[in-house]
């Protein structure tokens, strides 16, 4: 009886899977490829000015699948779609011209930027199972359509995702994770496209994915994919440009009283500066524009740095003003620890920068705060009570004991009293003693690591004082963060690479769950160091330990370099002057914060000693 | 003897479940709550009959039945429908889909353990046992 039941369920299993599979899956007709699309574009501008056209490259390309799409941006919005349907790409893209034309006075055409969506693929879609409908679509990549009554709607890509309906509702019960698209906003938006009454749906829904082309700035072409330029080749040169550019984004979002616009929404061109603000965040962005500034000695950037610092250094609620000075919010009753480090980790990198000595009565008073926050073991209290002046012995926050160690590292090698520096580079080892080790001295932990990329670039920061019977074991443990970080980063070599290019050096899981921009930067940061480490201990470039790091970065600041904006990539942006050299949080979060800004510059700045 | 060690494998399952079902993974689904409970209390009350009546136990022998087909029933639906979500996921997302896929798998093969195996090993023994005493 046993064997029949296992006989029968995995039969069954087998069955469902295989339906579910070709029911769900979206077979794709071949592209026309970026050279056709690039011209296909230059025809249709031709056409819609009234000039002659070029010849069409795929004109007699099957066109079952679904329509052509031409849509004109202007000034970030869509100002006009031409929907063109026939059997072949030729006509369809004909007919979307003369759509488009209708809807336009000559003149504007001239103005705004063409984008072609050509339909390659149609897949299914549930129209009244809600998980079913947020889950059943690629996000970035796939479009929705509809019909009704005879009539059809389409939202592309570029459509869902102006209208930020990507992970933003909770679709399952039993998870508190928002994932997928909010099927009440779209389902709506395409009831009211196909002008049906509140309420009604449509008769079927469909998702639909595109290869996709669109005129940029210097007036040629370029395939996107999930709203993304193509990615640029990695160079010293480009990894200067992109981090002033990322600079001159928070020089531009920096108000009179040195705070930073927290969060900058570009599809809206609107900032959000009041609500949520942190501190730690705004420390790291200042100890950012501090390394850039040591880098190309603009002015422009090193202003804005000392704004930023001079902020934070206000930001000394009571109790906090001792020889043992704390960073947090007035109105807070307890002070982080994150926020001390980094500013320190600010401090430090720009007097560092200058030259000068900004304000040394808050750098002692920082260290001498970190040095009483540390523990017997090594770790950090991560919370402080300045009224009662008192640690939280037992909370523990991410990233804080790393921010810590690395801010004492730092500082460490710039003391000149050698009394101080010993007692600095005795705290350091002890922290990374327990970071490297301690911490993980348990069975899962020989299965994993947290987010130690602080931790590695305190040991970096740090070796040159570090005994060195620990330096090895230290190092090792780096090693090892950024193997562990390797695995979880798409590669080359992956399936999914080979089917979403735009993912290659990103870290994630897999499917609705888009990789988020921070956690490349970091990590791109942190496994730089990992990688100088190996060159400090002098290991051969044939070395794994020295060219696996060395990959790992440089794919990651590529795929960062990918995403920043830049005025070819901000086509339905309203001010691209305002979003450029900013990067959003992932590729269907449209918000740029200033962490991501900050850990992607660094990054960049730290890929330099790669070249 | 054996139909005891049922009774008490039975009451632990029943605590796993209530565990696993109410605080690690509590549902926010009524409904589901509702099946989990009636599934304990068919559980507990198995493995307790089982350890008072042993091996003759009538009201024993069915209270198992019912609740190892319950369970099994349960189990089975469960592994149907994450086949499903599995080939879902590498349906709508291909390749960028294959590692939750294997998390659907992995879940599968947890829910088999965990649910499966038990009511199948206790339904063979109730149906092969001997007629009561």
């Amino acid at each position: 009886m046993i064997r029949r039941i296992v006989g029968v369920t995995g039969l069954a299993a087998v069955a469902i899977a295989a339906a579910v599979h070709s029911w769900v899956a979206m077979p794709l007709s071949p592209p026309v490829g970026e050279l056709a699309g690039q011209r296909a574009l230059e025809y249709a501008r031709a056409s819609l000015e009234g000039r002659p056209v070029p010849l069409l490259l795929g004109d007699g390309a099957p066109q079952r699948v679904g329509p052509v799409l031409l849509t004109l941006y202007v000034r970030g919005a869509p100002l006009a779609r031409g929907l063109g349907r026939g059997d072949t790409f030729g006509l369809a893209l004909r007919s979307a011209i003369a759509a488009l034309r209708a809807q336009l006075p000559a003149s504007v055409a001239v103005e705004g930027r063409l984008k072609l969506d050509r339909v390659i693929g149609r897949g299914w879609l549930s129209r009244n199972v809600a998980p079913l409908f947020a889950l059943g679509a690629v996000p970035g990549r796939d479009g929705v359509g509809a019909t009704a009554g005879g009539r059809e709607a389409l939202l592309s890509a570029d459509d869902l995702l102006r209208a930020e309906v990507w992970a933003v509702r909770r679709v399952l019960p039993i998870a508190d994770v928002a994932a997928g698209l909010d099927p009440q906003r779209v389902l709506a938006a395409l009831g009211a496209a196909l002008a049906l009454p509140r309420g009604v749906r449509p008769d079927h829904v469909y998702r639909f994915r595109a290869e996709e082309y669109v005129e940029v700035t210097r007036g040629s072409v370029v395939a996107i994919s999930a709203a993304l330029p193509p990615a640029p080749p990695v160079s010293r040169e480009r990894l200067i440009l992109a981090a002033r550019a990322a600079g001159d984004y928070l020089i531009r979002h920096l108000d009179r009283q040195g705070r930073f616009d927290y969060e900058y929404f570009p599809v809206l061109d609107r900032a959000i500066g009041d609500g949520e603000y942190s501190l730690p965040r705004h420390a790291g962005t200042t100890s950012f524009l501090a390394q850039l500034y040591a880098v190309d000695r603009d002015p422009a950037v090193r202003a804005a740095a000392e704004r930023a610092l001079g902020f934070l250094a206000e930001a000394r609620p009571a109790g906090c003003r001792g020889p043992r000075t704390c960073i947090g919010e007035e109105s807070g009753a307890l002070v982080d620890l994150g926020s001390s480090a980094l500013g320190l980790v600010a401090l430090v990198e720009l007097e560092r920068g200058t030259g000068t000595s900004l304000y040394p009565g808050l750098r002692q008073g920082l260290a001498e705060f970190l040095l009483w926050m540390q523990k017997s073991s090594g770790d950090f209290c991560h919370l402080y009570d300045p009224r009662a002046q008192k640690r939280d012995e037992r909370t523990q926050v991410p990233y804080f004991s790393g921010e810590a160690a690395y801010a004492l590292a730092l500082l460490q090698v710039r003391e000149e009293d050698v009394t101080r520096r010993a007692r600095l580079a005795v705290a350091v080892d002890r922290a990374l003693q327990y970071l490297t080790h301690d911490s993980y001295a348990h069975l899962a932990g020989q299965f994993y690591v947290g987010e130690d990329h602080w931790t590695c670039l305190a040991l970096d920061a740090g070796w040159s004082s570090l005994p060195a019977r620990h330096r090895e074991r230290y190092a090792a443990f780096c090693d090892d963060v950024a193997t562990f970080f390797r695995r979880s980063q798409f590669i080359g070599s992956d399936g999914i690479v080979a089917e979403h290019p735009q993912l290659a050096g990103g870290y994630g899981l897999s499917a609705s769950i888009t990789p988020r921009l921070a956690p490349v930067g970091s990590r791109a940061e942190s496994v730089a160091a990992v990688w100088r480490l190996a060159r400090r201990r002098g290991l051969a470039e044939t070395d794994r330990r020295v060219s696996a790091p060395r990959e790992q970065v440089l794919d990651g600041v590529r795929f960062l370099l990918q995403r920043q904006i830049d005025d070819d990539g901000a086509y339905f942006m309203p001010s691209p002057s305002a979003a450029r050299g900013g990067l959003q949080l992932s590729e269907v979060e449209h918000v740029v914060r200033i962490d991501v800004v900050q850990h992607a510059g660094a990054a960049f700045l730290a890929a330099l000693g790669l070249f | 003897m054996r139909a005891r060690g049922y009774g008490g494998l039975d009451l632990a399952f029943a605590a796993l479940y209530a565990y696993l079902g109410f605080v690690v993974v509590p549902s926010r689904s009524g409904l589901i709550d509702l099946l989990l409970g009636a599934v304990i209390v068919l559980l507990l009350l198995a493995g307790v009959s089982l350890l008072v009546q042993g091996d003759g136990g009538r009201a024993a022998r069915h209270l198992g039945i019912g609740a190892c087909v319950a369970l099994l029933v349960f189990a089975l639906s469960g592994v149907l429908l994450l086949a499903a979500s599995c080939a879902f996921l590498l349906g709508v997302y291909g390749a960028l889909g294959r590692g939750m896929a294997i998390l659907a798998l992995a879940a599968a093969a947890l829910l088999v353990e965990l649910c499966g195996l038990l009511p199948l090993f206790q339904l063979r023994y109730h149906l092969a046992a001997r007629p009561p005493r």
